[in-house]
């Protein structure tokens, strides 16, 4: 495939002024699909070793350039040039025919099959969410030993989501701005994710979709032999995964088998297997940080596995291979989820938190 | 401890210690579970994963303290479900403290700095009473709350330094809002007629709660002062031998309070009876009683 | 004090019981410019990372004042078998026990101890109880280290 030049409106020149005596200049470019995530891209490309005073990121559309006919233009016009500082004694160089320096790629959308890192990418914001909307349920005390059960495995799905994409390439400040200031048309969750999720079976059928998914992606990672560095990491994921799919799979049993739920779970797990397809379906990004594996993933393989998983636990249809992740679904609860979820930290200035 | 009869759960006790035991834990572990809403509340809004990551911890601590202190209680004769079951049907009640909310993040930190460290402060005492399951069972506990002190600090030196006028000024006021009432938590004043107190007398109740009171001016105050908050003297201010003068409601308000007459009492009854009810199928068909 | 030892005599946030002895720290390195710590968490999802990584600071501090210091964590490599023999004895009396090794109660020895759910307190604790003294007590250990079924 031919290199694809970025549109002008997914570049951004980024202008960095290092401390307030200096002046704001010029450090790079980058390229984003999502221009409201392009600030804390730039801070984190380029803001990392010195105190910045000021961090200006402008679309390339939006800037007039001055092109080489403009040159001549540009001459000051001074009747002693020879006092100018910098005067040349020999003929300047033609600098006009030079490539701009590469721009930086940060999590761009991409055509082409997804690879395993771009599935991790987009099955972090599953597991962000879920364990987001499970910590409510810590206090439904069904049981004592059931509200440490669903506390813990909350608890282990945000650190789970954190750890992924820090591995995907973001840094410890990106993956907070990636969860905590990426506006609702920028993620692109499952159909599980967006399910009305409230009732107990809901919650356990979710719970156990996405655990069977992180297991199942987990495991056709290891088995393409990663970056050695990782698999201690991936095995303990897929081990702790693992652990609460188990918890769910009793739930589900319990609530399959007892006349007085089966009814309610049955419908509920039924609407949400038909959604699960989309779970390993996450769209081909780029990444180029990323520690995962970034050439094509066979995903044929890894949904057969989330596949298996599942038809040991519940029945539902579930697609025969993953689908596409609708981008930006109408009605979803999500933008609503993200307004709750950024009520304290949008009263903060940026940077407060880290 | 030299002298004092101490007892685990096989030896044979007086009736009264045994109900004492049975009393403690008990309530215990209902201020765990309900003790527990107010921060669980917030874990949704935490504004960045450090915080989020601790809040969930927090409640996972709670929940967990509620765990071993009904299963300490469970060993003396009450049934696990009795401890939310006693609460709804008005036969016990929770401390003063989680009859309030926190209404806003500015006030969160402040509360929850000035109610753990209390906490600790209390568990430190109560840990040397007579009956020794509960008393280890304490020393863990403590412990455990003594990680989430750090993070209450932080949370409040994060809005001193970086939040606006308004939400400095929120802290303030959340640390002269909570103050009072968790000095009330430690119980009525009773240091003139400790001696004649049951507990006490049978060593269940180490100290009163007048000297745990002076204890926790002693660590806390100073946290506030550093941490940038103003502590005026009218609240609580310490004379040259040491000893500490506070402002603390009358008794009969925080008996009022406990009473289910603070502002969140409704609230947190309607909770428990709430996921009571909605959850009674689901318990059942997971093939437990409670 | 070395730089070894300053950061081996660490406290765990939540127990009283080094990180040496919990097996925790990895290697101290000196390098031209900074202090390298490698850690091993108990569990990815420990929430004491934060603080961990604070004291650590600190610690290295007292030893070399003003030197950068550096913390990695590598995650997924801590096992029960790396808590020492002294970090048991603490725990033991500190109320835990570790996945793989004597669960009998810490307080009274007895064997007859209860599992109280697979999940605690912490995401590294499991809740035991002993049916011989009436204490409760914890497991450290991790998915990993694969807990007895058959104590149920």
């Amino acid at each position: 495939m031919s290199p694809v030049a970025p549109a002008d409106g997914d570049i951004f020149e980024v202008f960095v002024q290092a401390g307030v005596s200096n002046a704001l200049t010029h450090v790079g470019s980058l390229v984003t699909g999502c221009p409201d995530e392009a600030w804390y891209l730039a801070k984190e490309t380029y803001c990392r070793r010195d105190d910045i005073a000021r961090l200006w990121v402008v679309r390339r559309g939006d800037m007039i350039v001055s092109g080489p006919e403009d040159l001549p233009a540009l001459t000051a016009r001074t009747r002693m040039p020879f006092r100018q500082a910098g005067y040349p004694v020999a003929r300047r160089r033609d600098r006009t025919g030079e490539p701009v320096a590469a721009p930086v790629e940060v999590g761009r959308p991409t055509s082409g099959p997804p690879s395993l890192t771009a599935l991790w990418f987009a099955l972090a914001d599953d597991l962000f969410l879920l364990g987001h909307r499970l910590s409510r349920h810590v206090v439904d005390y069904i049981d004592i030993e059931d509200s440490l059960a669903t506390g813990s495995i909350s608890q282990e799905a945000t650190a789970h989501a954190r750890r992924i994409v820090e591995q995907c390439g973001l840094t410890e400040a990106g993956a907070d701005a990636h969860f905590f200031d990426r506006p609702a048309h920028c993620w692109c969750p499952s159909g599980v994710s967006l399910c009305d999720l409230d009732s107990w079976p809901a919650t356990v059928v979710s719970g156990l979709v996405v655990a069977a998914a992180v297991v199942a992606l987990a495991e056709e990672t290891l088995a393409v032999d990663p970056d050695p560095e990782l698999v201690p990491e991936l095995t303990a994921i897929r081990t702790e995964q693992a652990m609460h799919l188990e918890h769910w799979r009793h739930w589900v049993a319990a609530l399959a088998a007892d006349e007085a739920t089966t009814a309610e779970f049955t419908t509920d797990c039924r609407d949400i297997v038909a959604c699960a397809g989309d779970l390993l379906g996450g769209p081909a990004m780029s990444l180029p940080g990323s520690r995962l594996p970034t050439d094509a993933a066979d995903l044929a393989s890894v949904h057969t596995r989330f596949a298996a998983l599942l038809k040991e636990s519940v029945t539902g249809e579930l697609t025969d291979r993953p689908t596409p992740r609708a981008a930006d679904p109408t009605n979803s609860p999500l933008p609503a989820v993200l307004r709750r979820a950024k009520v304290v930290r949008d009263r903060y200035r940026p940077g407060t938190f880290l | 401890m030299d002298g004092v009869t101490t007892y685990e759960l096989s030896d044979s006790m007086p009736a009264e210690v045994r109900a004492l035991a049975r009393r403690f834990t008990v309530v215990h572990a209902l201020n765990e579970f309900v003790g527990a809403l107010p921060y669980s509340e917030w874990v949704d809004r935490a504004p960045s994963h450090a915080r989020k990551q601790m809040l969930m911890a927090k409640v996972q601590d709670e929940v967990g303290h509620g765990h071993v202190t009904a299963r300490l209680a469970e060993d003396l004769g009450v049934a696990r479900e009795r401890v939310l079951l006693d609460y709804v049907e008005g036969k016990s009640k929770v401390h003063n403290i989680f009859h309030y909310d926190f209404a806003s993040w500015e006030e969160f930190g402040p509360g929850l700095l000035l109610q753990n460290s209390a906490a600790i402060v209390q568990f430190q005492s109560l840990m040397h009473g007579v009956y020794l399951p509960y008393g280890r069972a304490l020393r863990r506990i403590e412990r455990e709350e003594s990680f989430h002190y750090q993070h209450a600090q932080d949370m409040i030196h994060e809005v001193m330094l970086r939040g606006d006028a308004d939400q400095r000024r929120t802290a303030q006021r959340s640390f002269e809002t909570w103050l009072p009432r968790v000095l009330a938590y430690f119980g009525p004043r009773d240091g003139d007629t400790i001696g004649e107190n049951r507990a006490w007398q049978l060593g269940m109740k180490p100290d009163s709660n007048d000297v745990q009171r002076q204890r926790w001016l002693t660590r806390i105050i100073p946290v506030f002062v550093r941490l940038g908050i103003d502590v005026d003297p009218a609240l609580a201010r310490q004379d040259e031998s040491g000893t500490w003068t506070y402002a603390m409601p009358d008794w009969s308000q925080v008996r009022a309070v406990i009473n289910n007459g603070g502002p969140a009492s409704e609230k947190r009854l309607a909770w428990v009876r709430g996921v009571l009810d909605r959850n009674a199928r689901y318990r059942r068909a997971m093939g437990r009683t409670a | 004090m070395t730089l070894n030892d300053a950061v081996g005599g660490v406290l765990d946030p939540e127990i009283d019981v080094t990180l040496a002895a919990l097996g925790v720290v990895r290697s101290v390195l000196t390098e031209r410019d900074r202090v390298v710590v490698t850690l091993a968490p108990t569990r990815i999802g420990c929430p004491a990372l934060g603080e961990i990584g604070r004291r650590v600071r600190a610690a290295v501090h007292r030893v070399a004042p003003g030197v950068a210091v550096q913390v990695e964590w590598l995650r997924g490599t801590w096992r029960p078998e790396d808590v020492s023999g002294a970090g048991i004895r603490a725990l033991t009396s500190a109320g835990y026990r570790v996945a793989g090794g004597d669960t009998s109660c810490p307080y009274c020895l007895s064997d007859d101890v209860t599992r109280a759910g697979r999940f605690g307190g912490g995401v590294c604790r499991t809740p035991f109880s002993c049916r011989s003294c009436g204490s409760s007590f914890d497991l450290l250990g991790t998915a990993t280290c694969g807990l007895r079924d058959d104590i149920t």
